[in-house]
């Protein structure tokens, strides 16, 4: 595998633009030696990898990513090259988070308001729940009344700080 | 394609060429009088355009709200590719939004960190004599209909006098009364539910819809208790609104949908955000956001 014969298949079989080619290149040489080898073999032959990182397989991210086997690997690296990432991917694998959700989870995580990431890391890496209450939402009402799984209520708090009105009036609402 | 061009494809051609046209007019008569009326044109032609432009980055904001649910698939032609926001690597800055390649490669297209405000595909055509509601949704005939017939089924049930009478009811009667209730909903707009089962649900579920069985799930709360009469009324259209929503991506010629509802609706139920996982999510999402201003149109109307 070449650049050159790499940008041309980009180029061809998926229409990328010159800018994501350039983009593509730069990301395939900075993968890790594992996903770099795992890379090179579907170039070659086009195996679609089995292996699959914190529970989720490559068949399972083509699914949301066009069928593109490129997408699915710059996907993987997105996560694996940060290992808070790749923490955080693990934790919605184990609750049960379809893969859909994967990647909005993760860019909400990344951006919990400053108030609520520390409780959050704590949570993740000490499984300490946190005491806190947002206009009178607590993390705990929040699971116990409303079922919520502890990452969905850390967003739901982080909602009710960034828009209280409308957070507060979907919560008053309910599930339907 | 250079900037002019590229501004001109995003935002439409006639007010980006005026401005060049005043911009080269000042260059030729900066000094003389005619240069002076320029320059006052221009600046109106400017704050014209500046409001215009705000807007339309609202309207790409709103579209990026609904592009989280259903991905670049479910609306291959409503995403301008120059629109997408993100961190920032190996991309380049236009003035207003940041776009990244590496964005554009994982089709990551819309601003997740902002996330909020409700559905809306701005995009969306609409079929002749039709009418968008709030959500975006085209309103057809058969939509129209179906709100119609609802408000109507609902005025009926839910007279003054059953208001004032609802607490002496017992649950048996109450339930008897829902059950007539969604039975007409169902059968004025063919949308086949079934049967209405109470059962003991959590405490913040008030209802739900099976689309296999086409089967209503209200909390019995809601025959229980008599001061929940409105959230259960609410719940009825809104499991309702979602029972017609897969007859019509099932049937968008019968049901008069325009196909990109149908696409925005079935990607929706394809990729459905649970209550549980991000409640934000669930509460914005196009379906739910639908059935929500479809129930709330009509309580907030009869009750």
């Amino acid at each position: 595998m070449t650049d050159d014969n790499l940008s041309e298949r980009l180029r061809k079989e998926f229409n990328f633009s010159e800018d994501e080619i350039i983009i593509t290149l730069k990301k395939v040489t900075s993968f890790s030696t594992e996903l770099f080898a795992l890379f090179e073999k579907w170039f070659d032959i086009g195996a679609i990898p089995e292996k699959k990182f914190f529970g989720v397989g490559f068949n399972d991210i083509l699914s949301i990513k066009d069928n593109n086997p490129v997408k699915a690997f710059i996907f993987f690296d997105w996560i694996l090259r940060d290992p808070e990432r790749t923490a955080n991917a693990n934790k919605l694998f184990t609750l049960g988070y379809p893969v859909y959700m994967l990647e909005n989870s993760l860019i909400k995580i990344e951006n919990l308001q400053p108030k609520l990431k520390p409780l959050y890391n704590e949570w993740l890496r000490n499984n300490k729940e946190p005491e806190i209450s947002i206009r009178n939402y607590s993390y705990h009402d929040l699971i116990s009344r409303f079922k919520m799984k502890p990452i969905g209520a850390f967003f739901t708090l982080d909602w009710l700080i960034r828009e209280p009105e409308k957070a507060m009036a979907a919560l008053e609402r309910g599930i339907m | 394609m250079n900037k002019l061009a590229e501004i001109k494809q995003k935002f439409g051609g006639n007010l980006v060429d005026e401005i060049v046209r005043y911009k080269s007019a000042i260059n030729r008569h900066w000094s003389d009088d005619k240069g002076k009326q320029v320059s006052r044109n221009i600046e109106k032609v400017q704050k014209q355009f500046d409001e215009f432009y705000k807007e339309t980055a609202k309207l790409f904001e709103k579209l990026a709200e609904v592009e989280k649910f259903g991905r670049k698939q479910a609306w291959p032609d409503a995403v301008n590719s120059d629109h997408w926001e993100g961190d920032n690597q190996g991309g380049f800055s236009s003035d207003y939004i940041t776009v990244t390649t590496e964005n554009t490669i994982l089709g990551r297209d819309f601003p997740i960190s902002t996330n909020n405000g409700g559905g809306r595909n701005i995009n969306e055509t609409s079929s002749p004599g039709s009418v968008r509601n709030e959500e975006g949704i085209t309103n057809t005939e058969e939509t129209i209909n179906f709100a119609a017939n609802s408000s109507q089924i609902t005025s009926k049930y839910f007279d003054d006098n059953t208001l004032e009478d609802w607490e002496n009811l017992g649950p048996d009667s109450r339930r008897d009364k829902f059950e007539k209730y969604i039975a007409e909903i169902s059968d004025s707009s063919r949308i086949g539910i079934g049967q209405i089962i109470f059962k003991d649900m959590d405490e913040e579920q008030w209802g739900s819809f099976n689309p296999s069985s086409k089967t209503i799930t209200l909390n019995s709360n809601i025959l229980h208790d008599p001061e929940k009469l409105k959230i259960g009324v609410t719940t009825i259209l809104h499991e309702s609104r979602h029972g017609f929503q897969r007859e019509a991506i099932e049937n968008p010629q019968k049901y008069n949908i325009s196909e990109e509802t149908a696409q925005l609706w079935r990607m929706n139920m394809i990729y459905y955000n649970d209550g549980r996982d991000d409640f934000e999510a669930y509460y914005n999402q196009p379906i739910e956001a639908d059935a929500r201003t479809f129930a709330d149109s009509i309580v907030n109307k009869v009750m």
